[in-house]
């Protein structure tokens, strides 16, 4: 940490979505955010997913952020809402600009404007977030055909992830993502956001599903940090003279000796009818329809399309009508043609396929044995995890309730530590400190969480998790493809 | 008892040894070893015209053997109604007629389906010898197995992953064996032929006789291996039957009633006791020489598992009443009895042990001639435990409703 800073940094915007980003450095007055493995308030079980965070503060003399200003520079580009999630990032130098580490990449939200008051320059605030917010309300579904081919092919939660991600239009150079552990048999999106089902497979599978600050969406499974160089070799070593702040405390959010987690099983079932309207469709002469069919459950297989058509008078009239369908995993989009010059009605109108059956039956439950002593004053805390619809199996179960309850069965040794900002630091980065009035050796432990100022200077507020806390066998465990039986390592969970 | 779908972990290089993954392996073969030792299927021969139903289609290739000597002859073998052979080749020493389910009958996977096989014979003898539903071509196919790797102890780190990538590729190789054959059996009162393909050692016969002076003679393969059987349980050692089956081998059990009253109540085979078990890892565990041997423990199951039950999925149809109020047994294997029962006599389940009262069945009509029963709702019917079932015209257990 020796040596001077020289603080530069850049902010860059897409105005207009094409890729061409504009240096609005000049600009900024001043910049904050934060990022996270959880959210705020929240245990790093949840398996809640959280969006990083921006707030900059621009400088408008000119007009040139003002939607309401017809002569400001961007006006074309941010009237209306126009530079609503326009993509952005922002880099941050402290050694003159010979090399720059991104703080920041993400999507604006949209402006906050203060005018010119005795007191005050006229500025605009932009909120921003990461590159989740892009695709999080983006609801996608799968296709029958998708949903099979994950059953067939015996996907991992990585695969999955991919697909999803593929699905809600991320490209494949945007994800960087770790090999999967688990199996999991069924998976699909029925009109749901890919982002949040990303983040509950990987809270199932012991995961992080996030997008970093070069704006690449990463998976990082249960054994990353066991792993990835950044969280087995120190990245940053801290003594005294290199932080302003240092806190420790013992945290309870994530305190418990029992751990229950629910799987819910699922298999295919036979043939049969997997959707009929409730009420008959009627279609008026000469037009066409879609007709949203939603099943009770998935399809793995389409076994085929049954109707019939009739006038009102009781003529048939089939023929005079087409069904073009769109299987969907569950459910499908019957685009309904009426060639006739009768109103006709449908009947019988089904669906035959082979649904995926099954739901929440069994559960796995952990309970301290390694710190059992501690409880016996104090009395059970229990963590439930349910509904997470990827736990398939009792053994996927069992693996994740254990690796929680290891986690959670003592009070969570947490550091926090403000310095001098280091642009390039990630999440899951190791960290060290040497801080003899308060720790006899060392403190190693992961960075959970990074909260971040530019103004004038760049700080950085690091939390982390203590290492020993997270992996008993930190450093000892066995590698596959560099052990072997005399290398006397140990199994992970 | 869930229906079993395998799941075997994948390895790569540079990850962690997860005892997560070893135990889904484990989860794997042991379930692989309960294949190997479930009740497998039990088909009827039969001379006359007769259907056989299957309530799922598994697997690609239907083998219909039979045998036909004499006159002028015609042998129609249908599939749902649609006849997709009608010859009059006459085959006295038996012929296996294969049919490509993709390409005829139109039966979608999953789907049920009939198969009736009929003769127009002026003077002939003829004998449908059996029905299997195979995913290979030939019915005595062994499918793709891939042979798992050895564990010494002394392997490289590179052979170490080599080697667990190999058990989870055998796994994989396993995958269609695990979806056992429907496990149910008539309970013949005349004398009857039937159809097996041996897994076991042991042929275990159960049966009551009585009436005047009653003999009931039973073969395996032709070769008598009880004669004059008395009520009670006949313990067969397939090893010492002359011209026997081996293990993979479909073989003939006859049931010969010359006089008296006969009721055959189970048939089942049993096997040596069978010690080799997947094991258990658990987070931090060593991983040295006893991991070694723990992991040779894989080989050896899934070894064993595949010399019994070869990597090729098949199963059997059962066949349509072939007398009036018929009886059925059944092992608990699978969680759902698909069952037809279109008449005025009831149906019932039956507890074999008659300590149990008898669970009516709700007739099947022509329209919808098959029903479902949850086995499960049977709280004293234990995993794998014996039923009966009366008056059904045609059974079938399957994993699903």
């Amino acid at each position: 940490m020796a040596g001077t800073r020289q603080l530069r940094f850049r902010l860059w915007v897409d105005w207009t979505f094409s890729g061409s980003y504009t240096d609005e450095s000049q600009y900024m007055i001043d910049a904050s955010g934060d990022m996270s493995i959880s959210p705020p308030s929240s245990g790093m079980t949840s398996g809640q997913g959280i969006v990083s965070q921006m707030r900059i503060t621009m400088r408008n003399a000119s007009g040139r952020f003002s939607p309401l200003r017809t002569d400001g520079a961007l006006y074309s580009a941010i009237r209306d809402g126009r530079g609503y999630h326009a993509p952005c990032y922002l880099e941050v130098s402290v050694n003159g600009g010979s090399s720059y580490s991104r703080v920041f990449t993400g999507v604006l939200k949209l402006p906050q404007e203060s005018t010119l008051t005795s007191s005050e320059g006229p500025t605009v605030t932009f909120d921003a977030r990461s590159m989740e917010e892009k695709y999080l309300q983006r609801r996608i579904s799968l296709t029958q055909g998708q949903l099979a081919a994950i059953y067939d092919g015996g996907l991992t939660e990585k695969d999955i992830i991919v697909t999803f991600l593929n699905a809600a239009g991320v490209a494949g150079g945007d994800m960087t993502l770790d090999p999967g552990l688990f199996v999991v048999p069924w998976a699909w999106l029925d009109d749901e956001s890919a982002i949040e089902e990303c983040w509950s497979i990987a809270a199932a599978c012991g995961g992080r599903f996030y997008a970093d600050p070069d704006g690449e969406f990463l998976y990082e499974n249960m054994e990353h940090w066991q792993t990835a160089t950044r969280s087995t070799s120190v990245q940053l070593a801290l003594g005294r003279n290199d932080f302003d702040s240092f806190r420790i405390h013992l945290g309870d959010d994530d305190l418990y000796n029992v751990v229950t987690v629910e799987a819910s099983p699922r298999v295919i079932g036979g043939v049969d009818i997997i959707w009929e309207p409730d009420s008959t469709p009627v279609i008026p002469p000469g037009t066409s329809t879609t007709i949203v069919a939603r099943y009770d459950a998935p399809a793995y297989a389409i076994a085929g399309l049954q109707f019939s058509a009739a006038d009102q008078g009781g003529g048939a009239r089939t023929s005079s009508v087409t069904i073009t369908p769109t299987y969907y995993a569950q459910r499908a989009d019957l685009a309904v043609v009426n060639n006739a010059a009768y109103q006709i009605i449908l009947f019988p109108l089904r669906i035959l396929g082979v649904p995926v059956i099954g739901g929440p039956e069994l559960e796995s439950r952990s309970v301290s044995v390694a710190n059992a002593a501690y409880w016996t004053d104090r009395g059970d805390r229990t963590l439930s995890i349910r509904g997470n619809p990827y736990i398939q199996t009792s053994s996927h179960a069992g693996v994740l309730s254990q690796f929680l309850l290891d986690r959670c069965e003592y009070p969570r040794l947490i550091a926090q530590v403000g310095l001098p900002g280091v642009p390039s630091l990630r999440l899951g980065d190791r960290v060290q400190i040497t801080d003899a009035p308060t720790i006899t050796s060392t403190f190693t432990g992961y960075i959970s969480a990074i909260r971040w100022t530019l103004a004038g200077a760049f700080r950085q507020e690091l939390e982390l998790i203590h290492t020993s806390q997270m992996f008993a066998y930190d450093g000892n465990y066995f590698v596959l493809n560099t052990h072997n039986f005399a290398s006397g390592r140990r199994a992970f969970y | 008892m869930p229906q079993i779908h395998l799941s075997p972990p994948l390895w790569q290089a540079g990850e962690l040894l997860s005892a997560g993954k070893l135990n889904q392996l484990s989860s794997d073969a042991n379930a692989i070893k309960g294949a190997a030792i479930a009740p497998g299927a039990t088909f009827v021969r039969n001379g006359n015209d007769s259907v056989w139903h299957f309530r799922r289609r598994r697997w690609r290739y239907l083998h219909v053997s039979f045998t036909t000597a004499g006159g002028f002859f015609m042998t129609r073998i249908q599939i749902n109604a649609t006849t997709v052979y009608n010859n009059g080749t006459l085959y006295p020493s038996g012929t296996t007629q294969v049919f490509d389910l993709d390409a005829v009958g139109g039966v979608a996977v999953g789907a049920a389906y009939s198969v009736s096989v009929s003769y127009t014979a002026s003077i002939a003898t003829q004998e449908t010898t059996g029905i299997v539903e195979h995913t290979a071509a030939t019915r005595t196919g062994l499918g793709s197995y891939s042979t798992p790797a050895s564990w010494s102890g002394s392997e490289t780190a590179a052979q170490f992953l080599s080697d667990l990538q190999s058990l989870s590729s055998t796994v994989t190789s396993l995958a269609q064996v695990v979806i056992t054959p429907s496990s149910t059996w008539l309970r013949p009162t005349g004398s009857t032929v039937f159809e097996r393909r041996r897994k076991l050692r042991y042929l275990v016969v159960n049966l009551t006789v009585g009436g005047d002076t009653p003999n009931v003679d039973i073969f395996v393969n032709s070769t008598t291996v009880v004669n004059n059987a008395t009520t009670g349980t006949h313990v067969i050692d397939l090893n010492g039957v002359s011209g026997g089956p081996s293990v993979r081998d479909y073989y003939r059990l006859e049931i010969r009633r010359t006089t008296g009253t006969m009721l055959v109540n189970t048939i089942e085979e049993a096997g040596d006791v069978w010690s080799t078990a997947a094991p258990a890892w658990s987070h931090g565990e060593l991983i040295n020489a006893g991991a070694a041997t723990k992991l040779g423990y894989y080989t050896t199951l899934l070894n064993e598992s595949y010399a019994i039950l070869g990597a090729a999925g098949w199963q059997m149809p059962q066949i349509w009443r072939p007398y009036e109020h018929p009886r059925w047994g059944l092992h608990k294997t699978k969680r759902y009895l698909h069952y037809m029962r279109n008449g005025s006599l009831p149906a019932s389940l039956q507890d074999p042990a008659s300590v149990q009262p008898d669970i009516s069945l709700s007739s099947t009509t022509t329209e919808e001639p098959w029903s479902t029963y949850d086995l499960d709702t049977i709280d004293w019917l234990a995993p794998g435990g014996l039923l009966y079932v009366y008056e059904c015209d045609c059974v079938w257990l399957d994993d699903t409703p």
